[in-house]
């Protein structure tokens, strides 16, 4: 079973979306973009081309490039958007019966035909990102498209193999990307102003539909007078200060308009952009260079009066939906241009409200498609309502350090196991207690309940096994289970209300695990250096007492003296990390050379069992191999 | 008293979960294996977009040797300059980095972006002049070389 994509099929670029688990997301195409410009050619060699490779070759072959096709889709040729296209577009627009066709090669295509083979490229590229057929989808056109452009659209997808399952108007797209819905009484403005064209809808949602109320917009105003304005302004401050035009020269034009949309973005952001092109051109007297700070203050002034042009539309709007920007409920954004913090000021001083923040303005209608695709194919999350774990749950390990074993906001239902050990020889029992919450340490998280898995077979320290499992299920109900590997003896406990904590309690706790970050992580930090040179002493002991025959007497006494030292820096409880790390480093260092010495011995008697040596590391510096032992210890590498 | 659910809706219900659980199973596998192909490709991904942000910085070093006054051709500074610019360029060649060719070549949209055509008698489309030079790491272009292109015989 296919999914529903959602496209954006657009007059200078189209972009697609699809739901996965209940969330919309891009569809790169195959060169990686999340956009594809809607040029279609074909070549000599009769190969069609579609997309960034049709821009790349438009100057070798403007006859048979197509681009903005749009502005002729399901139009009469006798229409006056046609008749000025006719001189604009530099390729052949012909007459069809009552229709147009445009020429590319030796063959006449419909509008419908050459949307088509856009349409097909963003399938193709699709079912590559999808890994399966994609046979049905949402396109979205302007909501001034008439019945006959909708059908032509409709059409264009059939061509291309394409279900349409339903044409929706890009404003709405836009509202239901925003998640606003038809459940309530509102009036929505669209201001969308992308790379040529500026479209102003007002829509009103309520009694189950989208109903736009009216449209206007400016067909020839975008982003790419924005920037042929700042283009030209460099390349005037650069025939001011050097005394040569470069508008003939290609390559110094290409760098500038690249320089120009660069720093039109970075101005969205800061107040100065640095415009540093050395070498942009040369004269007999040698190189010349442009060196400019291009304020933000200045590019508002330049492209002022292009934001002003966008006034006069939205008023007639308004007044042909008989309201007043008083009765617009909100505004979004759509097309890159609304990024420009001058265009937002703009709209919100003529709406007088923030308007709608958070998705990517390129994508929010494509978006919207993919959404109402996800509603047609039948939601998915009416049936299954995937809940998240608000907090961390873990348990309690030596030192009083909680362990996480699933991580905040992990999707349930989810279970995680993880094995732990004992901190002391022979020890019968491990308690296992339940802990939530992101602090570092059991005492600063709430505690959710404890039990004991006894019976543990005497064994040394780091020896028993005894694997902890996590699981909770759809319901948020938390079942802990410890169960000891030697024994096959098991215990457990099941926690009914681990995720019942309301809002503010989640916050309350996310924002002190934050604020005691550095803190906690410190305190943690010194008890995991304690446990070590717990550890390492333990090690120290150890290898005292079972291999007393083979140590000289000065190595035997060099352990004690070490052992004791450590022990006397593990009685300090306000010991740091430092000085732990340091005495464990000691430590170590002391039993190195004579762990290598027993090697060696063992080595030359051939007669020790290496597995046993294998296992028991008896130099300590490997960390990651060694159990950090503990009253519950973790026995592997977190993550 | 809420009714009790005949048969047939239950039945409904489950072929509905069942269909459900299907599609998020799927997603789920789709969804690892695109991570899958994304963690493969990020090497690539971050070497590629560093060096396209280096790219400007190549394009100045060889327009700026290209610029050296006649009078300091032979200059020992300047010959410096230049062996560290080769440098540069050894640099990026030992990374897979290489110079979409142009100049002589057949146009070929994939690799290079016409910004100027010249007339001339034949049909065949030439690059006849680089006006910036593209590159490419294997069979990546990480930017299409800007050239004019002539028809030739």
């Amino acid at each position: 079973m296919g999914k529903i994509i959602g496209i954006d099929l657009g007059t200078t670029n189209s972009a697609m979306a699809v739901m996965q688990s209940g969330k919309p997301e891009i569809i790169a195409n195959t060169e990686g973009n999340r956009t594809t410009p809607s040029v279609v050619a074909i070549n000599k060699n009769d190969e069609r081309l579609v997309g960034q490779v049709a821009n790349r070759q438009r100057v070798t072959n403007p006859k048979n490039t197509i681009f903005g096709i749009k502005r002729l889709i399901g139009r009469k040729f006798s229409d006056k958007e046609v008749q000025k296209d006719l001189d604009l577009m530099p390729y052949e627009i012909v007459k069809s019966g009552n229709g147009v066709k445009v020429k590319m090669g030796d063959k006449e295509y419909s509008p419908e035909e050459v949307s088509a083979m856009i349409l097909g490229k963003l399938k193709a590229d699709a079912e590559k990102f999808l890994g399966e057929p994609v046979t049905e989808a949402v396109i979205t056109v302007p909501a001034y498209f008439d019945d006959s452009q909708r059908q032509a659209t409709k059409d264009a997808g059939k061509i291309a193999g394409l279900e349409v399952k339903r044409i929706i108007n890009e404003p709405t797209a836009a509202a239901l990307a925003y998640g606003l819905d038809q459940k309530k009484e509102e009036k929505v403005a669209v201001f969308d102003l992308g790379g040529g064209t500026f479209d102003v809808s007002i829509l009103q949602l309520g009694d189950g539909v989208f109903e736009v109320l009216a449209t206007n917009g400016d067909t020839h105003l975008g982003g790419e007078d924005f920037d042929l304005k700042i283009v030209n302004h460099f390349v005037d401050e650069f025939k001011k200060e050097s005394g040569i035009d470069v508008k003939k020269d290609k390559a110094a034009m290409q760098r500038l308009k690249e320089e120009a949309e660069k720093a039109k973005k970075e101005l969205s952001t800061t107040e100065v952009a640095d415009i540093n092109l050395p070498f942009l051109t040369a004269d007999a007297d040698g190189p010349k260079h442009f060196e400019y700070k291009l304020t933000r203050a200045k590019l508002v002034e330049l492209v002022q009066d292009y934001i002003d042009q966008t006034e006069a539309p939205i008023k007639k709007a308004l007044k042909d939906a008989k309201l007043t920007a008083k009765d617009i409920n909100e505004v979004i954004l759509v097309g890159g241009m609304t990024r420009m913090p001058a265009v937002i000021a703009k709209v919100k001083e003529i709406f007088g409200k923030e308007p709608l923040k958070g998705v990517n303005p390129d994508e929010v209608v494509a978006v919207g498609a993919a959404i109402q695709g996800g509603v047609l194919q039948g939601d998915v999350k009416d049936v299954l309502l995937l809940d998240v774990t608000p907090l961390s749950l873990g348990i309690e390990t030596l030192g009083g350090v909680a362990t996480k074993l699933i991580e905040r906001n992990t999707t349930v239902p989810t279970s995680k196991s993880e094995v732990f050990s004992t901190a002391a020889d022979n020890q019968p029992q491990v308690e296992i207690h339940v802990v939530q919450g992101e602090r570092e340490m059991v005492s600063d998280n709430k505690s959710l309940g404890r039990f004991v898995l006894d019976g543990i077979p005497p064994a040394p320290r780091g020896v028993p096994q005894v694997e902890v499992i996590f699981n909770i299920d759809a319901n948020g109900i938390l079942n802990v289970t410890a169960k000891d590997k030697g024994s096959g003896k098991e215990q457990s406990i099941t926690i009914q209300n681990s995720g019942n904590l309301d809002k503010e309690e989640v916050e309350k706790a996310a924002k002190e695990a934050e604020a005691h970050a550095e803190e906690d992580k410190e305190k943690r930090a010194a008890i995991e250096a304690r446990n070590q040179l717990d550890s390492a002493v333990y090690q120290a002991e150890k290898l005292k007492s079972d291999s007393k025959d083979k140590l000289s007497e000065d190595d035997i006494k060099v352990l004690e003296k070490a052992v004791e030292a450590a022990k006397e820096v593990l009685k300090d409880d306000k010991a740091d990390k430092e000085k732990l790390e340091a005495a464990a480093k000691e430590m170590t260092d002391k039993m190195m050379p004579i762990g290598a010495k027993l090697y060696e011995k063992a080595a030359k008697d051939e007669e020790n069992s290496e597995k046993d040596s294998d296992e028991k590391p008896k130099d300590g510096k490997d960390k990651d191999d060694e159990p950090v032992e503990g009253e519950v210890v973790d026995d592997k590498k977190e993550k | 008293m809420p009714k009790k659910p005949t048969t047939t809706e239950l039945q409904q219900h489950i072929a509905d979960l069942t269909e459900a659980l299907q599609r998020e199973r799927a997603d789920a596998v789709n969804i690892r294996r695109r991570h899958e192909e994304q963690i493969k490709g990020l090497k690539d991904l971050i070497k590629t977009s560093v060096i396209e942000e280096l790219i400007p910085v190549i394009d100045n070093f060889e327009r700026a040797l290209k610029h050296v006054p006649q009078d300091l051709a032979e200059n020992e500074y300047i010959k410096g300059v230049q062996g560290v610019v080769k440098q540069f360029e050894q640099t990026l060649t030992q990374m897979g980095v290489e110079k979409v060719k142009t100049v002589g070549e057949v146009f070929d949209p994939a690799l290079h972006e016409a910004v100027g055509m010249e007339d001339g008698d034949g049909d065949v489309e030439v690059v006849c002049e680089e006006l910036q030079p593209g590159y490419r790491l294997g069979n990546q272009v990480i930017r299409h070389a800007m050239v004019k292109v002539k028809k030739e015989k």
